[in-house]
């Protein structure tokens, strides 16, 4: 029985406990309001008319309904639904091996018996310290690596992020090294007792990471930025920075160029690109909360 | 796990060695071609050129590819394979990506053969820096036909350190600046005309008392113009020879001397003027925060300081009319290096590139091709001369080609105003020469005070312009912060390199 | 098992590292990164001339301490009402809701702020003028920008940090609770002793991380909010943004370098400082 039905079985509540609900409840509702309001603006922001959003501002309902941010982002329905495409790869590709090889190394590194397990950190902590600037690593990737127009470049990059690695470790830590080494006796290999033991036991960890290196692939576009020049290959997020900055751009160098200017509606495209942007990622999120439910308990795993 | 250590630590060494091995030799072939290039170019003068062997040139400029490019490079290089034996590959860097990787693509070594270059690419800077290859002997030889259109004064201005690395084209732009302002709105407070800095201010000042959610002019973060505008009135020069310039001279001195906008003569009495238009509501009071650049042609503004071009944007765009007033006197033509094309240091097939360049810039059909797209796909010529785009979605005019615009294939657009031809005309056949133009600022040895002054002129000078703060004192304080930030450095180094040009430019 | 990550590493980080020598060098592009002439110390001038290199690095260590302390202690504060209170479809609603800021990207942040604050049209300034109230100028009380900055700040993150701690408290186990629940404690006794001693480490490690780029600015979101407000610049003017405005026209690809290795210098040392005082309180909680 998981703890918090427990808790709603006593039939006498506690004093403490009515009032800790009266300040969850009244502090969760009012952050949850001020997060959704603003989102709410973006909606209909990218519904509103751009002549009215220059005019008038934002506001929680549009004020002249409009399509047209979404006409003109629609126009070629293939070039985003590819797009899409690309990005969905990348994600998926990039989250399995970037959580496979980020468990597997805190993995090591959370082991107590683990000599090295201090240098390795430093080494790879130095790397958040310390980095060649973009010059030198687009040199070595372009040059050296040949990784122009590869979808290596995008998932590379991304695959370790020394962040999640560490905050992987400090999950890690937390499982009793009495586990291991009764496994260890009973003849385990260590890569078994990684899949077996320790992946199944780190299950809110390894969703937290994975969510984590997920929205790192799906919102980057420097790194398509820097490698990709086939618009074929644009994903998602490079496909809708490049319209934006375009349709800026245009406005911005028009006068020292004389290029002709179209009128296009750069304030509500914005927000309609965020929305279609977000709107798969946000489907993701409910599949990932199931795994945050309180009370996991490691006799369960252990028997 | 000792051997695993040590295996890595191999494995580091010797891929730090082959990464850095590579790259400091890197240099030295680009630099052995350069000489080779140069030379070559001169034996094969005496006898015909050899394009037997085809050659894909490398180009890159600036903008967003249109849908319908790849069916115009299919023509172009249709006829370009008969007539060279050359294709030609554009690469575009997106409007989102050229900042960053511009500097790049000219690090990776990656073979180019043509890239766009102007003043605010930092050409000078680049050149210097040895980015582009050294074009003066070519030019002469490989394009012949353009060649003969560039004048002395283009020449000039490519020159950097002696040497010429990039050739502009020949359209013209003017330094014709002022507002540009609503028609409707003018005829309302029955202004016949805008002549003068202060009869700008009447009209301004009338829309801020009448026209409620209207600016009467406005700014974006990037600053105003309208300290530029003001000093370009009363006939003095901007160092680089644009707007947003912190040091200026007065062409009309014989010696000219060089000051920062902020030590100018005028200075306190264009502030104190700012701060009572400010004050009069001319502009938002949040203006440096506002990063909408569409506030006039949306409506939500009523005038706007720019130039000929924003002009005949803004009537074709809306629906509005607009007049525009020049304030600058004389008439100069601006510097050709506002946009040019230049050879990049890795390029392979430089002799080929520039036979190219020269087909676009003196033949029609290639120039059309380019610039237009397909005659009937995607445009159309009016009996007036006037060019129409058939959809401009689907192929936008002059899309990044800007550094070979051609004054004598220059088509001006359907709606645009009817007068325009004949200011057109007006500002060639009275533009005067200003031998200013064809030196640029070396920031080299300042380079550590420069870019402390800009940050200053960024953070004191905008608002103050601006009449946020108060003109006497706000001047005194960015006074101040400009001395300690190295101006007169800097101000010593400039007199000495102006003291220099002129003495090379007797 | 941990090769792979190790290779990775020098691969994609070690041996561009190389590339540090930049911040040394007068770079010219016929000659490439390291052919390039040596210019000793000459690329860091500009970042000290004039006093500003000490206070835009004194703004940066500031805003990172403060955002740090109120968005971590907000993350920890939601995570710990959402995995305690009642009321599962209210919980699930709640930390979805304030995931959403997390995806609204600072270009629209900025815009927003401009739309509630700007003079003449902004919400705030309707808002008084509603209320008979003389309207304010938000842009040129620069001291207003640091709460403001603060606040969208932890707004915008701690939806995202607080699946960190939720993480944690998950894999706090079950039987500690049951057993202080027959002792007889309430809940403000079981978070302060068996939740808090158990996150420990997840608090500790997210400080350390923290700590440890605190000399780097968030360049987005105090360039999207701020812009080029010259005004507003003493209060909200970090290291990024100061490099980026003064290197706008040059770009000066060693003098970006250079500021970007002071950088990193100076977390090297913090970071060497706090790991080491972590590592004599409680040798498990250090990061290395």
């Amino acid at each position: 029985m998981s703890y918090s039905t427990l808790v709603n079985n006593r039939i006498r509540m506690s004093k403490s406990t009515i009032i800790f609900n009266i300040i969850g409840y009244s502090i969760l509702s009012v952050l949850a309001l001020l997060c959704i309001f603003p989102f709410i603006m973006l909606l209909s922001g990218s519904f509103t008319a751009e002549q009215s959003i220059a005019q008038y501002g934002y506001g929680i309902i549009p004020r002249e309904f409009s399509t047209n941010a979404y006409d003109l982002l629609f126009k070629n329905p293939g070039e985003i639904v590819h797009a899409y495409g690309v990005t969905i790869f990348i994600t998926a590709a990039g989250t399995f091996f970037g959580l496979f090889v980020t468990s597997m190394t805190a993995y090591v590194l959370s082991r107590q018996d683990f000599k090295y397990r201090n240098g390795f950190s430093f080494f790879f902590y130095f790397t958040t310290l310390f980095n060649g600037g973009t010059l030198t690593i687009y040199i070595f990737f372009v040059k050296y690596l040949n990784l122009k127009d590869s979808y290596l470049a995008l998932i590379l990059p991304l695959l370790i992020n020394v962040f999640y690695l560490l905050i992987m470790r400090s999950f890690m830590t937390s499982i009793p090294s009495s586990i291991i080494e009764s496994a260890k006796i009973d003849g385990a290999g260590e890569f078994l007792i990684y899949v077996r033991l320790i992946l199944p036991l780190s299950k809110s960890g390894l969703t937290t990471i994975g969510l984590f290196i997920l929205l790192g692939y799906w919102n980057d576009w420097y790194n398509a930025m820097l490698y990709i020049s086939d618009y074929k290959m644009y994903p998602l997020q490079y496909m809708l920075y490049n319209m934006l900055s375009a349709t800026e751009a245009i406005s911005r160098i028009s006068s020292s160029s004389g290029i002709e200017i179209s009128n296009m509606p750069a304030q509500s495209l914005k927000m309609a690109m965020a929305v279609i942007a977000t709107g798969p990622v946000l489907l993701v999120y409910p599949f990932v909360q199931k795994y945050f439910v309180k009370g996991i308990t490691i006799g369960a795993v252990k028997g | 796990m000792k051997r695993k250590l040590y295996s890595l630590l191999v494995s580091v060494l010797a891929a730090a060695l082959v990464f850095g091995g590579c790259g400091s030799q890197a240099g030295n072939p680009s630099g052995a071609s350069d000489t080779s290039a140069v030379s070559t170019a001169g034996s094969s003068a005496q006898s015909k050129i050899d394009t037997s062997k085809e050659a894909e040139i490398v180009m890159y400029i600036i903008g967003n590819q249109s849908p319908d490019f790849e069916n115009v490079m299919k023509e172009f290089n249709k006829k370009s394979l008969d007539d060279l034996n050359a294709t030609l590959q554009v690469n575009y860097l997106n409007w989102g990506e050229y900042k960053t990787k511009y500097p790049l693509i000219l690090s990776a070594g990656e073979p180019i053969d043509l890239i766009y270059t102007a003043t605010w690419m930092n050409y000078y800077y680049q050149a210097q820096k040895g980015a582009f290859k050294p074009i003066e002997d070519l030019l002469p030889l490989y394009c012949p036909e353009s060649y003969k259109t560039i004048t002395e004064e283009a020449m000039k201005q490519a020159t950097v350190n002696g040497h010429v690395y990039a050739v502009a084209g020949t359209k013209e732009s003017y330094n014709a600046y002022g507002p540009v302002v609503r028609k409707d709105l003018m005829d309302k407070y029955g202004m016949k005309s805008i002549d003068t800095f202060d009869q700008y201010g009447d009209f301004l000042k009338a829309v801020a008392k009448n026209e409620k959610g209207m600016d009467p002019t406005f700014f974006t973060s990037t600053g105003s113009e309208i300290d530029d505008i003001y000093m370009l009135s009363k006939g003095l020069y901007p160092l680089t020879g644009n707007s947003g310039s912190i040091y200026w001279i007065d062409p009309k001195q014989e010696q000219p001397k060089v000051f920062s906008k902020t030590d100018w003569d005028g200075m306190p009495e264009f502030l104190a003027k700012m701060k009572e238009w400010s004050d009069a509501g001319c502009w938002s009071k949040s203006a440096l925060a506002n990063k909408d650049t569409e506030k006039m042609n949306n409506g939500t503004a009523a005038s706007r300081i720019k130039n000929l071009e924003v002009w005949v944007s803004s009537n074709i765009d809306t629906k509005w009319d607009f007049n525009f007033y020049n304030f600058v006197e004389p008439i100069e033509i601006l510097s050709h290096m506002q946009d040019a094309m230049a050879v990049p240091t890795s390029s392979n097939n430089t002799e080929r590139a520039l036979m190219l360049l020269d087909k676009i810039k003196s033949d029609k059909t290639y120039y059309n091709l380019l610039n237009f797209g397909i005659e009937g796909v995607n445009y159309k010529i009016h009996e007036d001369n006037t060019i129409e785009s058939v959809d401009s979605t689907k192929f936008a005019f002059q899309n990044g080609f800007w550094g070979m615009q051609m004054r004598d294939f220059d088509l001006n657009k359907v709606g645009s105003p009817e007068t325009l031809p004949q200011i057109q005309k007006e500002y060639h056949d009275t533009a005067v020469p200003n031998k200013f133009r064809s030196y640029y600022m070396d920031t080299e040895k300042i380079k550590n005070e420069y870019a402390a002054v800009q940050n200053v002129m960024e953070q004191y000078f905008n608002p103050l312009e601006l009449g946020y703060v108060d003109p006497v004192k706000g001047l005194d304080t960015t006074q101040k912060q400009m001395k300690a930030a190295g101006n007169e450095k800097v101000l010593a180094e400039l007199q000495a390199q102006i003291d220099k040009f002129i003495a090379d430019n007797k | 098992m941990i090769a792979p990550a190790v290779l990775l590493t020098i691969i994609l980080s070690y041996i561009p590292m190389s590339g540090l020598v930049l911040a040394f060098k007068n770079f010219r592009y016929d000659l490439g990164v390291f052919g390039s002439p040596w210019a000793g110390f000459e690329n860091f001038k500009y970042f000290f001339l004039s006093g500003t290199g000490a206070r835009v690095t004194f703004n940066t260590i500031f805003y990172n301490l403060i955002n740090l302390i109120t968005s971590q202690f907000l993350s920890m504060l939601v995570a710990i009402f959402i995995t305690e209170i009642f009321g599962k479809t209210y919980k699930k609603i709640c930390q979805s809701l304030i995931f959403l800021p997390y995806f609204i990207s600072w270009v629209i942040v900025g815009t927003f702020i401009y739309n509630i604050f700007n003079y003449e049209t902004g919400t705030f300034n309707s808002i008084l003028k509603f209320f008979n109230m003389e309207p304010i100028n938000m842009y040129s009380i620069p001291s207003a920008w640091v709460w403001i900055i603060m606040i969208f700040n932890s707004w915008k993150w701690v939806g995202y940090n607080s699946i960190i701690y939720m993480a944690a408290i998950t894999n706090i186990d079950a039987e500690c609770y049951e057993a202080a629940d027959i002792d007889g404690a309430n809940i403000f006794q079981k978070i302060r002793s068996i939740t808090f001693p158990s996150i420990m480490p997840t608090i500790i490690v997210m400080l350390l991380l923290n700590v440890g780029r605190i000399l780097r600015g968030d360049f987005q979101m105090f360039y999207q909010i701020v812009g080029n407000n010259g005004q507003l610049y003493n209060t909200t003017d970090v290291i990024d943004t100061f490099v980026f405005r003064s290197l706008l026209t040059s770009s000066d690809m060693g003098m970006t370098a250079a500021v970007s290795f002071y950088q990193s210098v100076l977390c090297l040392v913090i970071i060497l400082a706090v790991n080491g005082i972590v590592k004599r309180v409680n040798k498990e909680y250090a990061l290395f």
